[in-house]
């Protein structure tokens, strides 16, 4: 999946129970552009700074940021 | 002199005011009253916690220590009982008064009950608060069918939640789609088939007529008004909210389906605000006074609120809000005022993939993508920059949407 100098997205199962979980619609519109750029099989070029190793994001799939 | 500043309402709205407040004014004292006894959770997840994929402890976004540490003084359980605007006390249950200087009401909505026979009958959940998801989580872990009503963005949360459980279910619908106010029916079969991808299947021209019981009070099924019953172990309304406004009576403050603000979020009391899903808030994007229920609204209502009770009228609310659907595997997004306008514009691209934008005066005031959500981030600041472009449909609907393609703006 999407993978940036640092950081990268995959779709997860499990959800850490001391993760950050956030849904689509927290996120502010550059990390929304960039899941749904992933979502649709793009490799954006850099991931927003709204998104932080650890996350997970609930979106079509749960997204984990690592 | 130090400023007194009373919230009530932990919701994101509250908590959002909770938080600007300290951080712009450090020295304030600072209440939040909340009915509910627990601190701010995630509203937007619990939907995930009811369909069992996340567990409790990630929706939790505040305990109480958050409030502890930012000198916050966060009272649980507790209801008010009166507000005097004119002395601009606040008074509890527990006979408390609380003076403000600035008063924020944040107290969001109570799903609006389901006027039928049975309707309070056990079994029969509405979808609001992180309780009613623990409820509705218990029984959809033992049912075999369901029932859902309301075809709006929050009962497709619970037929998602029927899905996720295993539940065979009918959602019964009034109209002929759903949420017929902002899709066609092109745009909704997208939605229908996946809901009957999960087992859910939608019932059109429906609705309920009554709820049909047991000798033990639990709710056996449903029959709707052309006399078909269908059979539920467990049924979920989402029809609507009435806001809790209750303990503004006698205030003087003006209401319109909605507390009246201004784009400020001041009442038309002195030095009550109001922020969150009961405002009738004037919207600057619009030009007119208008509602939204979403949490970044929500959320961006309390910062502003905040603002402006520090500082009286120093900052307006100027939001586009969005509102995703994240159940299925596509996208659905919709944002601003969908429903609304005087124009439209909508394409199928595939049997997941729709799109339609709502006009009002030639500008984009609203719209729902399905399946793509790429040209969100253009549509979106062609609302905010309220551009005349509803006599450009056809670049607006390619499926590559460029905003550069787009005839330069004119003056207004």
């Amino acid at each position: 999946m999407a993978q940036s100098r640092e950081l990268r997205v995959s779709r997860t199962t499990a959800v850490p129970a001391d993760a950050r979980v956030r849904h689509f619609d927290e996120l502010d519109d550059d990390s929304q552009q960039y899941l749904a750029a992933v979502e649709s099989g793009e490799t954006p070029a850099a991931m927003p700074t709204g998104l932080a190793s650890g996350d997970v994001v609930v979106y079509t799939d749960y997204f984990r940021i690592h | 002199m130090t400023q007194s500043y009373v919230i009530i309402g932990d919701g994101i709205a509250g908590s959002s005011a909770a938080e600007t407040l300290r951080e712009e004014a450090p020295d304030a004292d600072i209440t939040v009253i909340t009915d509910e006894g627990e601190a701010l959770y995630n509203r937007i997840l619990i939907k995930e916690f009811a369909k069992g994929k996340l567990p409790e402890a990630p929706i939790s976004i505040h305990d109480e220590s958050w409030y502890d540490e930012r000198d916050v003084d966060l009272r649980l359980n507790t209801h008010v009982t009166n507000i005097d605007t004119d002395g601009h006390v606040v008074r509890t249950h527990e006979d408390e008064d609380l003076e403000y200087d600035k008063l924020l009401v944040a107290t969001g909505g109570t799903p609006t009950q389901l006027p039928v026979e049975n309707s309070d009958a056990e079994g029969v959940h509405h979808f609001w608060t992180f309780q009613d998801a623990r409820k509705i989580k218990a029984d959809a872990e033992t049912a075999d069918a369901g029932i859902i009503v309301g075809a709006g963005l929050l009962g497709i949360d619970l037929a998602a939640i029927c899905g996720a459980q295993d539940v065979e279910a009918h959602y019964l619908m009034r109209g002929d789609c759903w949420w017929r106010y902002a899709l066609s029916e092109a745009g909704a079969e997208i939605m229908h088939d996946a809901m009957r991808e999960r087992g859910v299947t939608p019932v059109f021209d429906s609705g309920v007529d009554r709820f049909e019981v047991g000798d033990d009070g639990q709710i056996r099924g449903a029959v709707d008004p052309n006399g078909d019953y269908y059979e539920g172990d467990f049924a979920g309304v989402a029809i609507g909210l009435d806001f809790n406004t209750e303990l503004l009576q006698g205030t003087g403050v003006e209401q319109d389906g909605g507390v009246v603000v201004d784009e400020y979020m001041q009442t038309s009391v002195d030095d009550v605000y109001a922020a969150g899903d009961l405002t009738r808030f004037y919207d600057t994007v619009l030009g007119e006074h208008a509602q939204n229920g979403s949490w970044g609204s929500a959320k961006e209502q309390g910062a502003i609120a905040a603002r402006n009770m520090i500082d009286a009228e120093s900052e307006p609310f100027r939001w586009v809000s969005s509102y995703s659907i994240t159940h299925f595997d596509f996208p659905f997004l919709s944002f601003g005022h969908p429903t609304i306008g005087d124009d439209h514009a909508e394409r199928k691209y595939s049997d997941t993939e729709w799109r339609r934008l709502a006009f009002k005066d030639g500008k984009i005031v609203g719209g729902v993508l399905i399946g793509d959500l790429s040209p969100q981030s253009g549509y979106k600041r062609l609302m905010r920059d309220e551009r005349v472009v509803a006599d450009q449909k056809d670049v607006l609907m390619q499926k590559q949407f460029d905003a550069d393609e787009l005839a330069p703006a004119q003056e207004q």
